[in-house]
């Protein structure tokens, strides 16, 4: 079983203070995490290895501190890993991203499983997944919270507002899990001490490698600024029995005779 | 001159603060309220590596620098000080000093164990007659046939309940000598619990010694080497007290700092009063100091070249901050600072030990004040 995790670095919220009457992020501390979902898919990942054996690889794209968030996910037991190391900031862009790591996932060889978070914290995007599932023509598993695989098939458990769906695929196929769908181990002190000791265990790789024409990283998304949305009048609330509040809400709506 | 921490130790403190802020910290109230480390928290370390954190990577160790050891203290200092009491008693105590002064043969036999948790470590060296005077003690050790006999009574030995392995001190013929007796042993009785204001997850008890007869290979150094080796030991302890006061300091201006955040008097956060913000801009010094303090400190351990008075100074200093800090978060708290409901009166609680476990303060200030005048006093 061949595994490749998406994983995407982001600011640390705990070193945030968001105040509303501002309307300003105040960063105390500028320090980086494994995005929570990612966080959760390496999880995954290790957990279908350890049951079906193979070796999971980490995907990483972003600037050069990027490779210490491999280096979480090799701590924790993942096997080998790559950066895409990008300065300019292009791969902001979900499109771009995506294009990327869709060439990097090529280029790291045959593979059966693709995991990734189903959403990323700091923009609360979530269209790497899907994106990338499409660029490589996979059948995607999206926001499942436990992924297994068995003989070339990949079943999955979804939970929705009323239970849970069982889903499944064949390999090889892209699953995406959201940041509460496991508990992450945590890297070993003596993991920890090889990954630093071995100084091949993550390859770096420039965009360039994978897109030599430039042409999978020139943007779609333009920014048109920022903006708060306008403060809302509260609503008004109904009190009474059931019958009293429906009556009131037909009045409210103008549906009343 | 460099005071960075290496990619490596930065990757080690967040790997620490997850383990201690996830598995630790969520349980620091209970270890206070029952008395015990929750069941099952030690082995959940020990699949970490931490209980072995220091020692070499042959007895499944991860070697780890002095100044890594003590940003795992201080993360466990700031979930929970009696968790960190406990450790730092099994690795740094007990387990360090067997790889010091143990032949091959106990190291061999006992660290490996001992870094997976299997077996616990207690050091007991204190005695109700002998204290900061260590040559006071009186537990015998008479030789007999091709081993010794030990008698007598030691005092204040954390883990005493839960060791599977005990250095014990006594007094040999050759002089005070460390003997390691696994729990069990014919003659070795776990005594009385003593009721301890704070650290109340650490079990502290009295060892009762009636005629424990130890085998000469149990002995740890020579006959007579007692008191170098718990000289030596001494530091390995000391560093990690005040790393993890540093931590549990922090952990105090945190729940102030919620606190004066959210209580409103006078219509407003305490916070912006004056001389609530004094106790925090004190705090904040005092901590920031030690901080440095204590990874200079360790530093100095890892270039080995650490002195008697720079560990006096690091050791005297830290209890005094957690113990000003704490006090005065307990203040920022008012009323409720007084009320078990709030962690800040298990930390206050808790810090009052640091100034006494590892030799007193005012050990620390005699150390200093010889060392300082030492060649100057002439008569
Ligand atoms: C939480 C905790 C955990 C502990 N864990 C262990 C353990 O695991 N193993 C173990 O063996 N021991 C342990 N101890 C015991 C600890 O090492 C002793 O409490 C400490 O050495 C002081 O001894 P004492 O309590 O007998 O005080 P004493 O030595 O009797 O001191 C009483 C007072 O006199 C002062 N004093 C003593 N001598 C001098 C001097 N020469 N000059 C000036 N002032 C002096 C002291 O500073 C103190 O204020 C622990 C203690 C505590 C509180």
């Amino acid at each position: 079983m061949r595994i490749i995790v998406l994983i995407n670095q982001i600011l640390d919220p705990s070193g945030m203070t968001v105040n509303r009457r501002a309307q300003q992020v105040f960063v105390n501390r500028r320090e980086y995490i494994l995005n929570p979902a990612d966080l959760s898919a390496v999880e995954a990942a290790l957990q279908v290895r350890d049951a079906a054996g193979g070796d999971v690889t980490i995907v990483g794209l972003g600037p050069e501190r990027v490779v210490e968030s491999i280096r979480q996910a090799l701590s924790m037991g993942a096997d080998q890993g790559l950066a895409i190391i990008d300065e300019s900031g292009a791969a902001a862009d979900p499109a771009v991203r995506a294009r990327l790591l869709a060439a990097a996932v090529r280029k790291a060889g045959p593979f059966d499983l693709v995991l990734t978070g189903d959403r990323v914290l700091d923009s609360d995007g979530g269209q790497i997944g899907p994106r990338v599932a499409e660029l490589l023509d996979l059948p995607q598993l999206i926001s499942v919270e436990t992924v297994a695989c068995q003989e070339n098939r990949a079943e999955a458990i979804r939970s929705t507002e009323t239970g849970y769906q069982r889903v499944e695929a064949p390999l090889p196929v892209l699953a995406t899990l959201p940041p509460d769908a496991n508990r992450p181990r945590f890297g070993t002190a003596q993991r920890i001490v090889n990954v630093y000791r071995d100084q091949s265990a993550v390859k770096c790789l420039s965009p360039a490698d994978l897109d030599p024409t430039g042409e999978a990283s020139s943007p779609q998304t333009r920014s048109g600024g920022r903006g708060y949305p306008t403060p809302r009048e509260p609503g008004t609330r109904l009190e009474g029995t059931v019958e009293e509040i429906t009556g009131r809400l037909v009045t409210a709506l103008g549906l009343g005779a | 001159m460099d005071f960075a921490l290496n990619e490596e130790q930065v990757m080690f403190q967040s790997m620490f603060r997850d383990f201690a802020q996830q598995e630790i910290a969520p349980h620091a109230r209970e270890t206070d309220e029952h008395e015990a480390l929750p069941e099952g928290l030690l082995e959940k370390a020990a699949e970490q590596e931490l209980l072995g954190a220091a020692l070499p990577e042959k007895f499944d160790g991860a070697e780890l620098d002095w100044v890594s050891i003590c940003l795992l203290m201080a993360e466990l200092g700031r979930a929970c000080l009696s968790t960190a009491a406990v450790i730092a008693s099994h690795a740094n105590l007990a387990a360090l000093t067997i790889l010091d002064a143990g032949t091959d043969e106990h190291r061999r036999s006992y660290l490996p164990s001992m870094a997976s948790g299997e077996v616990i470590g207690a050091f007991a060296l204190t005695e109700p007659q002998a204290g900061s005077d260590w040559n006071a003690i009186q537990t015998s050790a008479t030789l007999q046939g091709d081993g010794y006999i030990l008698q007598g009574v030691k005092s204040w030995v954390v883990n005493g309940s839960i060791a599977g392995l005990y250095i014990v001190f006594a007094r040999a013929p050759g002089g005070i000598t460390a003997f390691l007796l696994p729990a069990g042993v014919p003659g070795l009785h776990i005594g009385y619990r003593e009721r301890t204001m704070g650290l109340r997850g650490c079990q502290i008890h009295a060892l009762y010694l009636k005629g424990c007869r130890v085998p000469e290979a149990d002995r740890l150094g020579a006959e007579g080497e007692g008191l170098a080796i718990a000289a030596r030991a001494l530091p390995r302890y000391q560093i990690a007290i005040a790393a993890a006061a540093l931590g549990v300091s922090e952990a105090a201006l945190q729940e102030g700092k919620q606190f004066a955040v959210e209580r409103k008097q006078f219509g407003v956060a305490i916070a912006t009063k004056q001389a609530i913000g004094n106790y925090f801009a004190d705090s904040i010094v005092e901590i920031e100091t030690l901080r440095h303090l204590v990874l200079h400190s360790a530093w100095k351990m890892d270039e080995g070249t650490i002195s008697p008075s720079d560990l006096a100074i690091v050791k005297l200093h830290s209890a005094r901050v957690a113990r000003t800090v704490a006090n005065r978060m307990v203040q920022v708290h008012g009323g409720y600072g007084f009320s078990n409901e709030y962690s800040v009166s298990r930390i206050y609680r808790d810090v009052r030990a640091l100034d006494v476990m590892g030799g007193t303060d005012q050990l620390q200030q005699a150390t200093l004040a010889r060392n300082y005048f030492q060649g100057a006093l002439v008569d």
